[in-house]
C-alpha cells in the first residue's frame, strides 16, 4: 500500500489528510450511491490519498476509466473527475448525449486541480453545459514517500519551458501556499531559473494578499529552493545508476508503484500469468529502504549477506528449546516471513536489472555518455550506429541531447546530417518533435563555445575515485558524475551561491535569494535539524532524489525534503516533448 | 504548420500537395525543413507507385505496406518482397548513406533467414 508517512521529518500525514478530506468532500457532494468516472491519469495519484474502502464508504458504488463509448452504469448519479482537458470533455459530452433516456441520471464532474475555460467552452458547444453540475478538486500536492511529494502534472516540464504555458507554475505557487499554510511560512527563499523567478513572485503576491491572515505558525521548513528543471538538464538525460533509479529507467515507477511481471514477484498463481502485478516501491518496505538509493553496483553482495542473516534467523527455531523461546520466535517470525518476502521480491528484480546491465549495448552506452559528461567529446560515431539499429526513438534522442548540451550544439553539417538520419529511420513526422528540441537549446546548431566544461570544472560535477559502496559524494548516483542540479543544492547553503557567481551565470534564467518576513508574533525557533524544501519545477528524477537523501545523512543539521511537478526520468522527460501528430490519411 | 494541415488531410493526394505548400513556405528561412519536406513528397510519390505495384491486398483496406512508412521502412518492406533491384533504386533516390542500407538489408536478410545473401554483406 502507499507510504505510511511516520518517519517524515515534517507531518506529511496532516497533507495526505488535507487531500482525503478534501475527495470525502466530493464524494459527499453527490447522494446516494454513485458511479465514480476516473481520468486514468488521475488514478495512481488517487490512490495515494484515498483507498478504495473508503470510496465505497461513501457511496461510491462502481469506479470505472473516463474512456469512449457509453457508459455502463444503472446508478442515477455519476461523478467524474478529471484533468481539464478538453478531448476529455467531448467524451463526457458524447456520454451524457448517450444516456439512455429516462434514465434520468445526474451528472456531476470536478475538475483537478482547477476548472478552464476552454474546458467550459466545449461543453458549452456540445450542449450539455447546463446538464453538468461542475466543481473543483484541488489535489496538488501527493506525498509519495516520506521525503517525496509529487504534484503528478503530466506536462510540467512541456508547459512552462516549451508552450510558455504558465498554467502549472500557478499550481505550483498555489501548491506552495498551501504549503506554508500547513507548515508556516518560509523564512528563506532561493531560486534559479526563469520559471523559479515567476513562481516566487507569485508567491509573494498571493502573501500579500492574505496579509494578515496567515496562519501564526512557527516555520517547520527553514528555507526553500525553487529549481528550473532547464537549468540542469543534461542530469535527467544520463542513465540513473542507483537501484530505484535503474528500475525506473528498465521498468517506468508510476505513481510510487511498479508493474511488475509475476514471477518477480514471486506469485506463481496460474491466473496471474502474463498479468503485471503492482507492486509498491516505498519505505514502508524495511529492506527496500535501505537499499533503494545504492548504486546498483554493490547491490548483490548485499542482498546475498541479508539472506544468510534471514535464513540465520530461521534457524534460531532449532534453538528455541523452552515455551518462552518459542514464543519469542513466533513474535519475530511475521516481520522475518515479511523480510523475506520482500528479499525475494527484490533479488528477483536486481537479478533482471543486472541482465540489461551485464549486456555489451548498456556498458557501452555508459561509456559514451561518461565520454560526453567528462567532455567536450563527441560520439557521433555511436549515435549513428544506434540509430541504425533502429533503437528506440527517446533513447537516440537522449544521447543526442547529451551531446548537444555539453557540447553547446553540433556543427551545422553533423546537425543536419543527424536530422535527416532520425527523419529517414523514424519517419519524417519526427521533425515537429526535433524542431520542439531546438526550441528548448536540447538539440541545436553550435553558437559559440559550449560552458560545460567550466561548470564541470568548478562545481566538480566528475569525480573520478567515487568509492560506491562506501560513497563520500553525491557523484556515486551517476557514477562518478554529480547531478549538477544537486550540487547546486549543496552549494546553496555552503558556501552561498555568491562563492559561485561566475558558473550561476552560465547557467539560464535570474539566481535570487529572499527573505520572507514571518507573520507577526511568531519567532522562529532555533532546531536541531532544520527542513529544506527543493522544489523542482519541470520534474526530478530517483536518482537526485536519493543524492538528495544522501545530503540529508551526510549533514548532521538539515534535512531535505523534495517536492516536484513531476517525477521524470530521461525517456519520459523526451517523451514529454514529442510532437503527436494527427495523421488522417486514408488509403484507397 | 502548414505541415500540419498537410497531415490532417484524409487523401495522398490532398496530403503531397498541401507538403508542396508547406515546402515554399519554409522556402529559404528555413532550408533544412524545407528540403524535408521536399524529400518527404517525393517519398509519398514513390510509396504511391510501389503500392500499386507490389500490394495488391491494399485496396480492401489492410495497412498499407509503403504508403506513409519511413524511407527505412519502405526499402525494408522491399526487401522482404525480394525486391533487391527497387530497394537500392529507393535507397539511392532517398540518398540512404551506405552504413545504414546495410542495417536495413541485414535486418531484413536476418528475418527472411536468407543467410546466404547475409553472408554476401
Amino acid at each position: 500500500g502507499a507510504a505510511t508517512l511516520q518517519n517524515a521529518v515534517i507531518n506529511l500525514v496532516a497533507l495526505r489528510e488535507h487531500a482525503r478530506q478534501a475527495l470525502i468532500d466530493v464524494l459527499d457532494s453527490q447522494r446516494g450511491k454513485k458511479t465514480l468516472v476516473l481520468d486514468r491519469s488521475l488514478s495512481g495519484a488517487l490512490g495515494l490519498v484515498a483507498e478504495v474502502a473508503t470510496l465505497k464508504e461513501h457511496g461510491v458504488d462502481k469506479i470505472l476509466y473516463l474512456t469512449p463509448g457509453p457508459l455502463e452504469t444503472d446508478c442515477r448519479s455519476v461523478l467524474y473527475i478529471v484533468r481539464p482537458r478538453p478531448e476529455l470533455m467531448e467524451i463526457v459530452a458524447q456520454q451524457i448525449h448517450d444516456a439512455p433516456p429516462g434514465s434520468e441520471r445526474n451528472h456531476a464532474m470536478r475538475f483537478v486541480p482547477r476548472r478552464t475555460l476552454l474546458c467550459e467552452k466545449v461543453l458549452e458547444a456540445k450542449g450539455v453545459y447546463g446538464d453538468l453540475e461542475l466543481g473543483e478538486y484541488d489535489l496538488d500536492l501527493v506525498p509519495i514517500d516520506e521525503d517525496v511529494i509529487s504534484m503528478e502534472l503530466p506536462l510540467s516540464f512541456r508547459g512552462p519551458f516549451l508552450d510558455g504555458d504558465r498554467t502549472d507554475l500557478f499550481y505550483a505557487a498555489r501548491a506552495l501556499m498551501k504549503l506554508q499554510a500547513l507548515y508556516g511560512v518560509i523564512p528563506a527563499v532561493k531560486g534559479k531559473g526563469e520559471c523559479a523567478r515567476q513562481v516566487f513572485d507569485m508567491v509573494a503576491r498571493m502573501g500579500r494578499e492574505r496579509a494578515g491572515d496567515q496562519p501564526a505558525i512557527a516555520p517547520e521548513i527553514d528555507t526553500l529552493i525553487l529549481l528550473d528543471r532547464s537549468v540542469d538538464l543534461v542530469t535527467p538525460l544520463a542513465t540513473q545508476l542507483t537501484y530505484e533509479g535503474l528500475i525506473d529507467e528498465c521498468f517506468g515507477i508510476q505513481n510510487g508503484y511498479v508493474d511488475l511481471d509475476p514471477e518477480i514477484v514471486g506469485n506463481t498463481n496460474a491466473n496471474a500469468a502474463g498479468r503485471k502485478i503492482k507492486t509498491a516501491l516505498n519505505s514502508n518496505d524495511r529492506l527496500f529502504g535501505e537499499i533503494r538509493d545504492l548504486s546498483f553496483n554493490v547491490l548483490g553482495p548485499l542482498l546475498n549477506k541479508r539472506a544468510n542473516i534471514i535464513s540465520e534467523n530461521y534457524n534460531e527455531r532449532h534453538q528455541a528449546q523452552t515455551v518462552s523461546q518459542i514464543r519469542d520466535f513466533m513474535k519475530k517470525l511475521n516481520q522475518l516471513q515479511q523480510d523475506h518476502h520482500s528479499l525475494q521480491i527484490h533479488t528477483n528484480l536486481a537479478e533482471r536489472i543486472s541482465q540489461l546491465t551485464r549486456t555489451l549495448s548498456f556498458s557501452h552506452r555508459l561509456e559514451a555518455e561518461h565520454a560526453l559528461l567528462d567532455g567536450p567529446e563527441s560520439v557521433l560515431p555511436f549515435i549513428e550506429q544506434a540509430i541504425c539499429r533502429q533503437e528506440p526513438l527517446a533513447k537516440v534522442l537522449r544521447l543526442v541531447c547529451l551531446e548537444s548540451l555539453t557540447a553547446g550544439g553540433f556543427k551545422q553539417k553533423a546537425y543536419n546530417h543527424l536530422r535527416r538520419e532520425i527523419l529517414q529511420t523514424y519517419g519524417y513526422d519526427k521533425i515537429f518533435t526535433l524542431e520542439n528540441l531546438d526550441k528548448l537549446g536540447m538539440f541545436k546548431m553550435q553558437q559559440g563555445k559550449s560552458s560545460w566544461e567550466k561548470l564541470r570544472k568548478q562545481l566538480h560535477l566528475i569525480v573520478d575515485d567515487c568509492d560506491e559502496s562506501r560513497p563520500n559524494d553525491i557523484a556515486y548516483t551517476y557514477s562518478g558524475y554529480a547531478p549538477l542540479s544537486v550540487r547546486l543544492v549543496q552549494y546553496a547553503h555552503k558556501p552561498g551561491w555568491k562563492s559561485i557567481e561566475e558558473v550561476m551565470k552560465l547557467l539560464p534564467g535570474p539566481a535570487f535569494e529572499e527573505r520572507q518576513a514571518l507573520p507577526q508574533g511568531v519567532v522562529q525557533e532555533p532546531k536541531k535539524r532544520s527542513v529544506t524544501v527543493v522544489f523542482y519545477l519541470g520534474g526530478v528524477t530517483q536518482a537526485e532524489i536519493s543524492a538528495l537523501r544522501f545530503l540529508s545523512q551526510q549533514d548532521d543539521s538539515r534535512d531535505y525534503i523534495v517536492v516536484t511537478t513531476r517525477l521524470i526520468n530521461g525517456n519520459s522527460l523526451i517523451d514529454s516533448v514529442t510532437e503527436v501528430i494527427n495523421n488522417n490519411l486514408v488509403l484507397g | 504548420l502548414c505541415v500540419l494541415e498537410a497531415y490532417a488531410r484524409s487523401t495522398l493526394k490532398q496530403r503531397m500537395d498541401g507538403m508542396r505548400i508547406a515546402t515554399e513556405f519554409y522556402g529559404s528561412a528555413d532550408a533544412f525543413s524545407a528540403k524535408a519536406t521536399e524529400e518527404q513528397t517525393r517519398l509519398l510519390g514513390l510509396q504511391a507507385e510501389l503500392e500499386a505495384e507490389f500490394n495488391n491486398r491494399a485496396r480492401s483496406g489492410e495497412a498499407s505496406l509503403f504508403v506513409d512508412r519511413s524511407v527505412n521502412e519502405t526499402v525494408h518492406s522491399l526487401l522482404l518482397l525480394g525486391k533487391m533491384r527497387q530497394a537500392e533504386k529507393v535507397a539511392a533516390q532517398m540518398k540512404v548513406p551506405d552504413k545504414r542500407l546495410c542495417w536495413i538489408k541485414a535486418r531484413a536478410f536476418v528475418q527472411m533467414q536468407a543467410w546466404d545473401q547475409l553472408e554476401r554483406l
